[in-house]
């Protein structure tokens, strides 16, 4: 997807007229990162106080690995505090400061337009929720440092380092322009599931009256992560005189299996056994073919194996 | 080489016995005095291995019930002593029990020097179980007179002490397959020491037992159905209450179960075929082996409507179901209405014993433990004896197999494949070989 936008004219920019939006963001002010993931890990807790993923029961101690399994996902899942910003796309390297907000509530942005300023007191690029960089277009001596930002597409990456050198990739999602006055401020700056980061920058016909332009082009990008891995398929799969077992997958995110009658190209759906439960189950039908999968706790179902 | 050794006493035997023929006039028994030794030692030292891996591991977990099993592996070592006083007098029992009690704490110190990361106290606890097993060994010698040569006992003393360790290392470090692999073989290896030593001690005093001997066919097969029935109790008690509280090697002890169903399918097979055997897997599993995960799942999940449901197929369907089929195979040489009570109260005291241990009656659960386990040994002497007496051409004489063993059963660092002659339930289906086409399709 490629935005059309309109042409850009010279001019300072500042990434301003956030100024009534900022004001009911403002008083929901971001907690800190750290704060924020706590919170989001209770709200989890809560979902599985039923001790069930998909079909399957869980332990308690179970239940209770696998809370912490999460809580180490959201660790790796920590922000970083950006130093630089990377688009190979459009030729940009840049430094990033730590900006806040002026006297009129809007995010501050450096005075450098080839420098870009991050908005601190939100989210760290990286953590979940939706941090925030923001970069001149243009000056009125020409091109600012995302004066092609217009030209990303999706699937474009952005890479942020942080001053230890540590560095995480974005994807570009999504690209909006919105007029300056009635931005999706919440969305744009607020919690999320995700780890995104917006990319803002003017757009729009500079407006000589008011010294700036209308509208502001908001570039959204999500962490890139490594497909989380399909579960591996239990192994020794085997039938007896009238019963199948399998061999337990063993990895600590596995929730259960699913036992599947094949029938040609179909596959009829046995039974499930949790991950605690004996891995042997009675047949009814000893001259069907029968296969196992595994489950893990994002409901992620493995490859079938057919029992030999 | 070391093999020899052991053969000794089973050769000396056939020396004492000449009158093999004699005997076979008689219909052949499964109880004899000898017999009764052999499986009074398969049940008095099988159970201490099962209560002295069980002790270890829980001093090691820091379970609750680790004193209880503690004190269930002592009270075993108490059994021992008016068995060794039947046969040498009040002076040797004495001897007995001053070696064999403390070698029972060694493993529990070495389990808790494991625990506390003592490697000091490890070493030392190593040291006391190797001491014990020179020790107990020479005792073994010379109680039986040189009938089991002091070599070879302190061996079979050293082996089984290996297989008790090795379990738990690899317990300790996790390796669950190794642990259980090594528990089964342990297990076997403790009924092989058994029969090497009544052979001796009746090589010794044949006159005690009346001339009889420990390794008739009849008494292979009782030994063979001791073991497999004594193997599924302490597994059926291990995978409920590790499947009661969701462990981690939950799996691997199933597994472990899976592999005595085999086994005694294998054993069925040999005598019923293969048609039976496969009714008895079906049995055997369906309403029984599965239905115990049923019942340790429905605790675990605090289903209270599975647990009522699990018990019931116990108790009920696989009593009624196992007990005619045995009453079915055996032509009524085990009724069936008997071998449904036998089941009924084995499975009684299987679910008593796990009941006892959910509840926190650990010393309690012991208790129905040890008998629930005794009981396994009248079940392997009733089926044991139907067979025979079903098949009396069968078990006609004693075992001479036509072609030397193949003591190569485990990999180069097993110990007891010097000391292995065949296993029990191998000599079985060597014993029962020839029967299988006859009874074929009996079942039918």
């Amino acid at each position: 997807m490629r935005l059309t936008i309109l042409y850009l004219i010279t001019g300072v920019l500042v990434i301003g007229f956030f100024l009534l939006e900022m004001n009911p963001f403002q008083r929901q002010a971001a907690p800190p990162p750290t704060t924020e993931t706590k919170t989001e890990q209770m709200s989890t807790e809560n979902e599985f106080s039923d001790q069930k993923v998909a079909e399957f029961p869980l332990l308690e101690k179970q239940s209770q690995k696998l809370d912490q399994i999460r809580e180490e996902r959201k660790k790796q899942m920590e922000g970083i505090v950006p130093d630089r910003i990377e688009i190979p796309a459009i030729d940009v390297d840049a430094t990033v400061q730590p900006k806040g907000e002026l006297e009129n509530g809007e995010m501050e942005v450096p005075a450098d337009d080839h420098i870009t300023g991050w908005y601190e007191p939100g989210y760290e690029p990286g953590s979940a929720g939706s941090s925030v960089i923001a970069g001149h277009v243009d000056s009125k001596k020409g091109p600012a440092v995302f004066f092609y930002l217009t030209d990303l597409e999706e699937g474009d990456e952005v890479y942020i380092t942080d001053k230890d050198g540590k560095k995480l990739t974005f994807v570009v999602k999504e690209m909006h322009a919105y007029p300056a006055e009635n931005a999706p401020i919440r969305q744009i700056f607020g919690a999320s599931d995700k780890a995104v980061l917006n990319l803002i920058t003017c757009t729009g016909t500079f407006d000589h009256e008011r010294q700036t332009h209308p509208d502001r082009l908001v570039v959204t990008t999500e962490l890139k992560q490594d497909k989380p891995k399909l579960p591996q398929a239990p192994t020794e799969v085997k039938k007896s005189t009238n019963a199948l077992s399998w061999h337990a997958v063993r990895d600590e995110d596995i929730v259960g299996y699913r036992i599947y009658k094949l029938n040609g190209e179909k596959r009829e759906l046995v039974t499930s056994v949790a991950a605690f439960e004996r891995k042997n189950i009675s047949i009814d039908n000893q001259d069907a073919t029968y296969a196992v999968t595994a489950v893990d706790m994002d409901e992620q179902e493995s490859e079938m194996n057919e029992m030999k | 080489m070391k093999m020899k050794k052991l053969l000794a006493p089973a050769l000396g035997l056939a020396l004492v016995f000449p009158a093999v023929g004699v005997q076979a006039e008689e219909a052949p028994t499964v109880t004899t005095p000898a017999a009764d030794l052999r499986a009074n030692l398969d049940h008095l030292l099988s159970e201490h291995y099962t209560l002295a891996v069980e002790s270890m591991m829980k001093t090691y977990d820091g379970a609750p019930d680790a004193a209880a099993a503690q004190a269930a592996l002592e009270q075993n070592g108490e059994d021992m002593t008016p068995a060794i006083a039947s046969i040498y007098g009040e002076e040797a029992a004495q001897q007995f029990e001053d070696i064999f009690t403390p070698h029972n704490m060694y493993t529990d110190d070495l389990a808790k020097a494991v625990k506390d990361g003592d490697e000091e106290a490890e070493a030392k606890a190593e040291q006391e179980v190797e001491d014990f097993a020179n020790e107990f060994g020479s005792f073994l010698a010379t109680a039986t007179e040189g009938n089991l040569p002091e070599e070879a006992a302190i061996e079979a003393v050293q082996a089984h002490e290996d297989y008790v360790q090795d379990t738990f290392d690899a317990y300790v470090e996790g390796d669950y397959k190794s642990a259980y692999s090594d528990y089964l073989k342990g297990f076997d290896n403790i009924f092989d020491i058994s029969k090497a030593l009544s052979g001796a001690i009746t090589a010794q005093s044949p006159d005690k037992f009346e001339n009889t001997a420990v390794d008739t066919q009849a008494a292979d097969l009782r030994s063979a159905m001791n073991k497999l029935a004594a193997e599924h109790f302490a597994l059926a008690e291990m995978s409920l209450a590790k499947g009661a509280m969701g462990a981690e090697d939950y799996d691997f002890v199933t597994w472990a179960e899976d592999q005595n169903t085999a086994d005694f399918k294998a054993a069925i097979a040999s005598v019923y075929g293969d048609e039976g055997a496969d009714q008895f897997e079906q049995i055997w599993t369906t309403d029984h082996i599965n239905a115990q995960g049923d019942l340790a799942s429905a605790v675990a999940n605090e289903d209270q409507e599975g647990i009522d449901a699990a018990k019931s197929r116990l108790e009920n369907d696989f009593a009624s179901k196992f007990g005619e089929f045995l009453g079915t195979a055996t032509e009524g040489n085990l009724p069936a209405d008997a071998a449904k009570d036998a089941i009924m109260q084995h499975e009684n005291s299987v679910i008593m014993t796990f009941e006892q241990h959910v509840a926190g009656d650990y010393e309690q659960s012991y208790q129905t433990y040890r008998d629930g386990y005794a009981l396994m040994f009248t079940i392997g002497q009733t089926l044991s004896d139907a067979i025979v007496k079903q098949n009396p051409d069968m078990f006609a004489g004693q075992n001479m197999p036509e072609a030397m063993p193949n003591t190569g059963l485990g990999d180069g660092n097993d110990h007891t494949a010097s000391i292995i002659w065949v296993t029990s339930a191998g000599l079985f289906v060597v014993g029962s070989g020839f029967l299988i086409q006859r009874k074929a399709n009996k079942l039918k």
